[in-house]
């Protein structure tokens, strides 16, 4: 299956696989570098892997040891055991959504 | 000054000619502080401790004085012991931070809540953070029994970080200090392992202390204890400092800039901090990046029970002992007999990519193995170029700096006794050249003659073992008379520290006919 993966807060988790050779941007997953932030900022979209792939079962075994990411959707959470909290990219960080926020959105979008 | 070294009736005005040996128990370690790399422990006191925050002590030469002035199971004292047992050549002092105070400071805790009552008798071992615990429980026994049993247990080990403070059928881990130091929600510096007891009780355990109560520093942060003290030691060197709190990224960031302050040319104080980490690989990481200084160093052993204190103080012991016979040894895959670090769980053993991420993050990783444990090698936290954003390795290995702290040191010694003579500019020959036989004035000295000091010390670095490729070092020199501040004597050079064996790959056929 794909799994899908958020950054969580300031935790830096290296993508499966990548060479670091000298003079290459560092990658983390589900982060990007923002040059006037001067940080590994949460990307805005989430990492997908398949969990069958070599990254997939590194990326397995570190959020079921660490618990460093953030399940990207429903299915992920429920292939980890976790329940699935729905998070909102503010300022390159994902937090959890606010209940009323989500509530406000939903009925506006019945009154539309 | 070396340490005086008091034997109770023999004050300095006593003159009996006499052998007066005092022998003491249950007084900890003792050591000589032969090491010329000195080691500053920058720890907090606990209120127990006598010492002055801000202050600097030492050398230490026995555990018992770190216990009266820091406070038994204070950072201070665990650190100061666990360098001592690891290496009694140590020279040790310790600069005492102040406890953050003021708002309202928590002391992280963690429960053992029993219930229930023995069916049989046993004996029910647990561990918080490397400590092992074992308390014999009787048939019969009810939860509130073994909670006292465990109770005058723990607060009979007097070394520890922690104390129970529960009562009845709960332990309350209360950690000694109060602040974030002592774990919080996702700082976990003693990990609790608690089995299910079995015969007739029940046990919910905190998964270690700080997460029944977080730990909360006051409004004067540790961090700003820490950044405070250290003012008190911008005018003294010590080589290695080591700090425990590795997830106090804001104190780390205050070492770190005194640190690099410590190391301009005109200080010349060059320095080295060691802390440790047994988080996370991605908080750790976090850290490191942060940091990205190659003069900080991370002792990690990820998800590992083995606390930072003692991990941060069994490297800086280690680094001591081992460098200073050697700068340029990489503790590659070090498990000497002074390495005493408790492994990790099983399912916690970092394997190869574990390590080499952490690696990778400039973190120095300590892996487990059956029977115990090893450093893979050591590692800075510059693992990043200056600008902190693209992978460098360059400054990552250890010995890297280690050696050219030891070339610097060693240069500034053999310029050191050249200062105050004359310094003339060397007569040139008919071709515009320096003269090799024009005759110096005594105590005079010129560039060209200087010269010769840097060319044997590049030889002597070579033949020591700390640098190779002598040819182009020596190819790289320049000395010269300052042109613009006539009693200054200019040079620059290449120094290449040695390369150290950490990988052997072999591809192997085995090609016999069909």
């Amino acid at each position: 299956m794909e799994l899908s993966f958020l950054a969580k807060s300031s935790l830096l988790v290296a993508v499966p696989g990548t060479a670091q050779y000298a003079g290459q941007l560092a990658r983390y997953v589900g982060r990007e570098w923002e040059d006037t932030r001067h940080a590994y900022v949460a990307s805005k979209e989430p990492y997908k892997v398949d969990s069958d792939s070599d990254d997939g079962r590194r990326l397995s075994k570190l959020m079921r040891r660490e618990s460093s990411l953030l399940p990207g959707d429903q299915a992920t959470a429920e292939y980890f055991g976790l329940p699935f909290v729905q998070h909102q990219n503010v300022e390159g960080e994902w937090v959890p959504s606010a209940p009323i926020a989500r509530e406000v959105r939903a009925a506006k979008k019945g009154n539309d | 000054m070396p340490a005086n070294v008091a034997v109770t009736g023999y004050a300095s005005d006593y003159r009996t000619p006499s052998i007066g040996i005092e022998l003491v128990f249950a007084q900890g370690e003792n050591i000589s502080g032969a090491g010329t790399r000195e080691i500053l422990v920058v720890a907090p006191k606990s209120s127990a401790g006598t010492w002055t925050a801000g202050t600097v002590y030492g050398p230490i030469k026995a555990e018992q004085d770190v216990i009266t002035g820091g406070g038994v199971g204070s950072p201070a004292h665990r650190m100061a012991q666990k360098i001592m047992q690891a290496n009694k050549l140590a020279t040790i002092y310790v600069l005492v931070v102040a406890e953050t105070s003021g708002g309202s400071p928590v002391k992280a805790t963690g429960t053992l809540a029993w219930g229930g009552t023995a069916t049989s008798s046993f004996n029910y071992t647990f561990s918080v953070g490397d400590e092992d615990f074992s308390v014999y429980i009787k048939s019969g026994d009810a939860a509130a029994t073994v909670g006292a049993a465990i109770k005058a247990t723990v607060n009979g080990r007097l070394s520890l970080p922690f104390t129970d403070e529960g009562t009845g059928a709960t332990n309350t881990l209360t950690n000694k200090l109060a602040g974030t130091r002592g774990g919080t929600a996702t700082w976990s510096p003693n990990r609790i392992v608690a089995p299910a007891p079995g015969n007739g009780l029940t046990l919910t355990a905190s998964a270690a202390i700080g997460i029944a109560t977080a730990g909360a520093d006051g409004s004067t942060t540790e961090a700003s204890n820490v950044t405070a003290a250290l003012q008190s030691v911008e005018g003294r060197h010590f080589y290695y400092y080591v700090y425990d709190d590795g997830n106090n990224a804001t104190a780390l960031a205050a070492i770190k800039s005194h640190l690099a302050n410590k190391a301009l040319p005109r200080y010349g104080r060059r320095s080295y901090l060691i802390t440790g980490h047994n988080g996370t690989l991605a908080a750790a990481t976090t850290i490191a990046n942060g940091l990205n200084y190659e003069r900080q160093e991370i002792a990690f052993q990820p998800m590992g029970d083995a606390t930072p204190d003692h991990l941060a103080a069994q490297l800086v012991a280690t680094e001591q002992l081992v460098r200073d016979a050697d700068p340029a040894n990489g503790l590659i895959n070090y498990s000497g007999p002074d390495w005493n670090i408790r492994a990790a769980r099983t399912q916690y053993w970092p394997d190869e990519d574990d390590i080499n991420d952490a690696i990778a993050a400039g973190l120095s990783c300590v892996a487990s193995k059956v029977g115990g444990t090893y450093l893979v090698m050591s590692i800075t936290t510059r693992s990043k170029d200056g600008s902190g954003t693209y992978a460098d390795f360059r400054a990552a290995e250890s010995h890297r700096i280690s050696v050219g702290d030891a070339c610097a040191q060693d240069l500034t010694n053999k310029m050191a006794g050249k200062l105050g003579k004359g310094f003339i500019a060397h007569p040139k020959g008919k071709d515009g050249l320096p003269n090799p036989n024009a005759k110096i004035p005594p105590n005079c000295v010129t560039d060209f003659t200087l010269k010769p000091t840097f060319t044997d010390s590049i030889s002597e670095w070579a033949k020591s073992g700390w640098t190779q490729r002598v040819s182009d070092s020596q190819n790289s020199l320049l000395v010269v008379k300052s042109p613009v501040n006539a009693g200054r004597l200019e040079a620059s050079l290449s120094i290449y520290a040695r390369d150290n064996l950490s990988q052997v790959t072999v591809r192997m056929a085995e090609s016999s006919a069909a």
